[in-house]
């Protein structure tokens, strides 16, 4: 398999004028493969979403290196899909349109995409809100559009910056659901941001456990759990190991577990 | 999906309240029967009071005289005239207000050398440029259109530029990630989010040319509607003055209801959101 994402001792520090510097990230290596599913979890401020800004070319490393496909990230590329936290959506455009933008933005052929556009509509269940607007859908099918803009250009991997992490628990549990039947269509390498270990044990082939600031990578699971996995998954005796190992990673203890999920 | 429940259970139902309760109040007939009363007191209470009808004419006679001066016809030519000057000086005043509102907000050159300026000049108070355009321009249509633009420039600059700012950050990260061009980003991203602006700006710059247009008239003029207001002051006929007020109110009322279902019908999905909260 070849390396999709490859990240070599990346530091990041952030300097401000008149403010001691902040060191978000620290010598972090890691590897994914093509058509894997990785999720880096940690605690907030840890720089994992600085991680996922370097891989999408929006800021550059301090020291190290990161590269996509062998080639190191300078800039963004359009071989990468990106979710970000919130859905980002255009209100004065409509859910296709919207869809339609990286195409739009690219130059590519907005009438082969179109296609590709319905089809994805239909795979995030969005059939019959083509012409509505953002405002009139909820955070959910929101997040839903975002996910299938990411795709349209079926690009080679999907960046995902903690993209449930603004839903509530229960609709947050159906997209990741959801996000399991999308993935297993369309076999993207995924580098997923989560906060919440159990969404990052029930999505990830792997799992990277960071530190808090400055971010280390403290550990790398190989999560073994069979697919296709569907929320069964997190009843296995297995999932509750995992979860319990990167809690005592993160050294949380059992009344702070109890918040998580 | 059915996350729409995060509102508070009461507030629909309070929402309702307050609309369904204005109504009752402000039905149509409520008004109407509410300005009649205004309006015969008015006509009543004035005159027994002794006020000299060059004071404050009565409501009949302020209709009477708008009347005839609606259908003799001199106001209806003093009307075009005015509404000529306002219309072209509005049309100049919103374009150099785009462009250069463009300019500024798009380019850091023009923020530092041409944005200084335009606030140095917007502080001198332009009504007193009046006289200095009638010896550049003459007593025609030209100073009072220069006028007119002249005063409503800057709203529209300032919307223009600060709408132009006003788009979401976020929005312009995503963008980012798809190395959108320049004209891409002004396209797409903010000249959209600029479009409740630019209607502010619009909204606001008709009333000031307007404005514009009448003090151009005041201080030189042979024909407009802010030349015969003056004609009749002098002439004490104030209910004439009155009528003139009259259509000017309607003119503006006019134009910002245009100005207003147009926001609305552009800026969509704001509607929709303030409707929401």
């Amino acid at each position: 398999m070849d390396t999709a994402i490859s990240l070599s001792d990346v530091t990041k520090r952030f300097t401000r004028k008149g403010l001691p510097a902040v060191h978000a990230v620290d010598r972090v290596s890691l590897e994914v493969s093509d058509h894997e599913f990785v999720c880096v979890v940690g605690p907030s401020g840890c720089g994992k979403s600085t991680l996922l800004r370097i891989l999408a070319g929006l800021t550059p490393v301090t020291e190290g290196r990161a590269a996509i496909s062998g080639e190191t990230v300078v800039s963004p590329r359009q071989d990468v899909g990106i979710v970000f936290q919130k859905p980002v959506l255009l209100p004065w455009f409509t859910v296709f349109d919207n869809i339609m933008l990286p195409i739009k933005i690219y130059g590519l052929s907005e009438e082969k995409a179109s296609a590709a556009a319905r089809q994805l509509i239909e795979l995030v269940t969005l059939t019959g809100f083509e012409k509505s607007y953002p405002h009139e859908l909820s955070g959910g099918m929101q997040q839903r559009v975002a996910l299938a803009r990411a795709l349209v250009h079926d690009p080679k991997m999907l960046l995902m910056d903690e993209p449930f992490g603004a839903l509530d628990a229960m609709t947050r549990q159906v997209m990741n659901v959801e996000l399991m039947r999308i993935w297993e269509t369309r076999k993207k390498t995924v580098l997923l941001i989560t906060h919440d270990i159990a969404e990052a044990v029930f999505l990830a082939d792997r799992v990277f456990v960071m530190s808090a600031r400055p971010g280390r990578i403290l550990e790398t699971l190989q999560i073994e759990l069979p697919r296709p996995r569907r929320l069964q998954a997190m009843t296995d005796p297995r999932f509750a190991d995992y979860v319990q190992h990167i809690q005592k990673l993160l050294g949380l203890d059992e009344s702070a577990a109890m918040l998580g999920h | 999906m059915t996350e729409t429940t995060n509102r508070p259970a009461l507030a629909p139902a309070s929402e309702e309240a307050a609309q369904s309760r204005l109504p009752q109040v402000f039905s149509t007939s409520g008004l109407l029967l509410f300005y009649l009363v205004l309006f015969g007191a008015w006509e009543v209470i004035v005159p027994a009071l002794g006020v000299k009808a060059y004071v404050l004419p009565v409501p009949t006679a302020i209709v009477k005289s708008l009347y005839a001066g609606l259908t003799t016809g001199t106001f209806v030519v003093d009307l075009g005239i005015t509404f000529f000057e306002l219309i072209v000086g509005y049309i100049i005043a919103v374009v150099t207000g785009l462009v250069i509102g463009g300019l500024i907000a798009e380019f850091r050159f023009f923020e530092r050398a041409v944005y200084p300026l335009v606030v140095a000049l917007q502080s001198v108070p332009k009504i007193a440029l009046a006289p200095l355009l009638l010896i550049w321009f003459g007593f025609g249509l030209q100073s009072k259109i220069i006028m007119a633009a002249l005063v409503a420039f800057f709203p529209m600059l300032v919307n223009t530029v600060n709408g132009l700012r006003a788009y979401d950050a976020d929005m312009y990260e995503l963008f980012l990630s798809l190395k959108a061009s320049r004209w891409q980003q002004l396209r797409y991203l903010k000249l959209p989010a600029a479009v409740p602006f630019l209607i502010a700006g619009l909204d606001v710059s008709f009333v000031l040319a307007l404005l514009g247009a009448i003090v151009g008239e005041f201080v030189g003029a042979s024909k407009g509607l802010g030349y015969t207001v003056l004609q009749l002051q002098f002439t004490l006929d104030t209910a004439g003055v009155f009528a003139i007020l009259v259509i000017l109110g309607l003119v503006g009322v006019a134009g910002h209801t245009i100005i207003s279902a147009l926001g609305k019908r552009v800026a969509f999905w704001q509607a929709a959101n303030i409707g929401r909260r």
